[in-house]
């Protein structure tokens, strides 16, 4: 009984060792790598600031996944968050993007950019940025 | 009989009121926002905050370095308050004693003001030093090697003369329940350090032990961090447990 | 054995320990004590009692120490009367379930920051909310006593139930045989026979009613808790982190004075008491 409990003792401080050796990189196997836009560009129309979005950045329901990050305890953290969006299309600007305005979506942002990502995130999953 | 069982079960619910934090700190680990039974606090804890665990392994050299040291280095002044006459041993002896009782906010100055004119300050050894000589294991080892009676050590220096050898087959051999019980309260002891490491060590996060850590590590994972750091502790009470309590029914002061 | 040769060898292998005793705690004590005694470390004038003087006037230092004192007598009472009863109620179990005492040892091993989350959860609601309103300073400090009754039960009833155990059996039969019984029965015959351990229990929750500082300060998690929280350690710990080093000289070398004074005494009583009770 007594060797048993130091064998078991034992073998939780091996685990204990190896998960603080790979623990970084166990974190970065399990979270899924994401290509992120910044929504930089704009479009003065009057009054209104618009800004730009790559329609190829919209999902099939006209969302846009907003990645948030967050300085964690051991690492920068990146939350994404879909967000559903009252765009519109502009007839006079090429059919490339559309536009909200920046009471929707902040100027700057990160969106993921689902170029060779898959877009099926949950709310407030972690992701890491390439 | 009846009040016998009374008496059982008033006592086991007792007993089990007292070990009701560790079983809650254990439960709350293995839940995470709402659902009642998972792992993800750990994973959280192991992967999203991976450095966390650099600060249990330096608890780990902490407590591992005071215990070893405090041990050896203690054994010879017990001997020597226990069984060797000099003058004014009672005196100093009495000094010990009241160090040992001084809360550590009472030799917190002068341990700063030592370590600081030592240049030692925010550095691993500043955590460590001072209780490597704590009074305390002085004061166990001279009460235990007190209670070893004389003749035992007469015959033996008829043997031979080497103080060294005295000690190690003669003296030591009488003490291992009570090394045993020291070692495990020292480990104790220098595993729970917090204001030690919040003052001497105040601009040098990166040696902190895993205790003042904790309290900063982010809401949902605290848990499963009070859990882990909880664990080497439940570990030796669990080896030790009769060790520790037989040593000290046998104390005497 | 006890020749001069003997003596030096051992002596020369208590080095080590002797030099760090001197080395971290004897010397720089006494250099504490001199910061008590000058008003700067620039200019190292001495100015006698000053500082004890403003010290001792400091409103925040008497609060600090008379909570401080309040807690300690007010929970090393508590402390040994729940330690007595749970003891004599362990004497009384069969053997088998003598491994029960680990349970009530066992917090005092843990570390306290792992349980001090259980902790405010359970003092988490909203009678002890009430409670801390308009409750007086000992209800405010509840969370405090129960921690340290908890922490500190354990290595009393190891003492006391080694003790209540080897009690000689014919004095208390022949005791009973006389028709005493219950409360009588052990406050004349129980009582006297372990007073020495009583005593030793007493300094030992005395001492251990200082250090429960770590528990105050991760509970509340702050360095200026309640008013009636505020330990003479909180104030210690204040004038550190404030460069105050001369003000914690000062308390340091009270609260030594203070602690000598407390534990001579109570151990001249104990040798008094102890004199009377001869079987």
């Amino acid at each position: 009984m007594r060797r048993l409990s130091y064998v078991f003792a034992a073998l939780l401080l091996l685990l204990l060792i190896l998960l603080t050796i790979s623990g970084g990189r166990i974190y970065e196997w399990i979270t899924p790598d994401v290509e992120a836009i910044r929504l930089n560009r704009y479009y003065n129309k009057g009054d209104e600031r618009y800004i730009m979005i790559p329609k190829s950045a919209l999902t099939d329901d006209g969302s846009v996944y907003v990645i948030a990050s967050e300085q964690g305890f051991s690492k920068q953290l990146y939350y994404v968050h879909k967000k559903t969006l009252n765009y519109i299309e502009l007839p006079e600007a090429d059919g490339a993007f559309v536009y909200v305005t920046t009471k929707e979506i902040a100027s700057g942002s990160m969106i993921i950019n689902p170029v060779d990502s898959e877009m099926h995130f949950e709310d407030g999953e972690k992701v890491i940025i390439k | 009989m009846k009040k016998r069982l009374l008496l059982l079960i008033i006592l086991t619910i007792l007993a089990a009121a007292y070990v009701f934090p560790v079983v809650l700190t254990i439960v709350n680990s293995l839940r995470y926002s709402g659902s009642a039974f998972t792992l993800r606090q750990y994973g959280e804890f192991f992967f999203t905050n991976h450095t966390a665990m650099l600060y249990f392994w330096n608890s780990a050299l902490y407590a591992g370095a005071i215990t070893a040291v405090s041990i050896i280095v203690s054994f010879p002044l017990g001997f020597l308050f226990a069984k060797v006459r000099f003058r004014g041993r009672d005196a100093l002896f009495f000094v010990f004693v009241v160090v040992m009782l001084l809360p550590f906010q009472a030799t917190l100055l002068p341990n700063y003001i030592q370590l600081r004119d030592m240049k030692l300050l925010n550095t691993p050894l500043a955590l460590m030093l001072p209780m490597m000589f704590t009074p305390f294991a002085v004061f166990l080892y001279r009460q235990f090697i007190a209670a070893i009676p004389n003749e035992l050590l007469e015959y033996a220096t008829l043997e031979t003369s080497s103080v060294i050898k005295l000690l190690r087959h003669v003296v030591m051999p009488q003490l291992k329940a009570p090394i045993s019980a020291l070692a495990v309260l020292i480990f104790c002891e220098s595993w729970n350090m917090v204001e030690q490491a919040i003052i001497f060590a105040s601009e040098a996060p990166d040696i902190m032990p895993l205790s003042v850590v904790l309290t900063r590590l982010p809401e949902d994972v605290v848990f499963a961090g009070a859990t882990i750091y909880m664990y080497p502790v439940l570990v030796v009470f669990l080896l030790f447990r009769e060790t520790l309590q037989k040593a000290m029914e046998k104390f005497r002061w | 054995m006890n020749n001069k040769r003997f003596k030096l060898k051992v002596f020369a292998l208590c080095i080590p320990g002797l030099a760090g005793f001197i080395m971290f705690f004897l010397w720089p004590f006494g250099k504490s004590l001199w910061y008590s005694f000058i008003d700067d470390v620039f200019h190292k004038n001495f100015v006698w009692f000053d500082n004890y003087r403003m010290v001792l006037g400091n409103r925040y230092f008497r609060l600090a120490l008379r909570n401080t004192l309040i807690f300690s007598f007010v929970g090393v009472g508590l402390l040994l009367i729940v330690s007595l009863a749970l003891s004599m109620g362990l004497v009384r179990l069969d053997r088998r379930y003598h491994f029960m005492k680990s349970a009530f040892f066992l917090p005092m091993l843990l570390p306290t920051v792992s349980v001090i989350f259980a902790w405010r959860l359970v003092f988490d609601n909203d009678v002890y909310f009430a409670w801390m309103k308009d409750g007086g300073p000992l209800l405010q400090t509840l969370p405090i006593y129960v921690l340290y009754i908890w922490k500190n039960s354990g290595v009393n009833i190891i003492l006391l139930t080694a003790a209540l155990s080897q009690l000689p059996g014919e004095i208390i039969e022949a005791a009973e045989l006389d028709g005493v019984r219950g409360l009588k029965l052990f406050r004349y015959v129980t009582m006297p026979l372990i007073t020495p351990v009583m005593f030793f229990v007493g300094i030992l929750s005395f001492v251990n009613s200082l250090k429960i500082f770590k528990e105050s300060y991760l509970f509340y998690g702050t360095n200026y808790p309640l008013d009636a929280a505020y330990n003479i350690q909180y104030y210690m710990n204040n004038h550190f982190l404030k460069f105050n080093y001369h003000n914690l000289a000062c308390a340091s070398a009270i609260a030594a004075i203070i602690l000598a004074i407390i534990i001579s005494l109570i151990y001249k009583i104990q040798n008094k008491f102890t004199e009377d009770v001869s079987i």
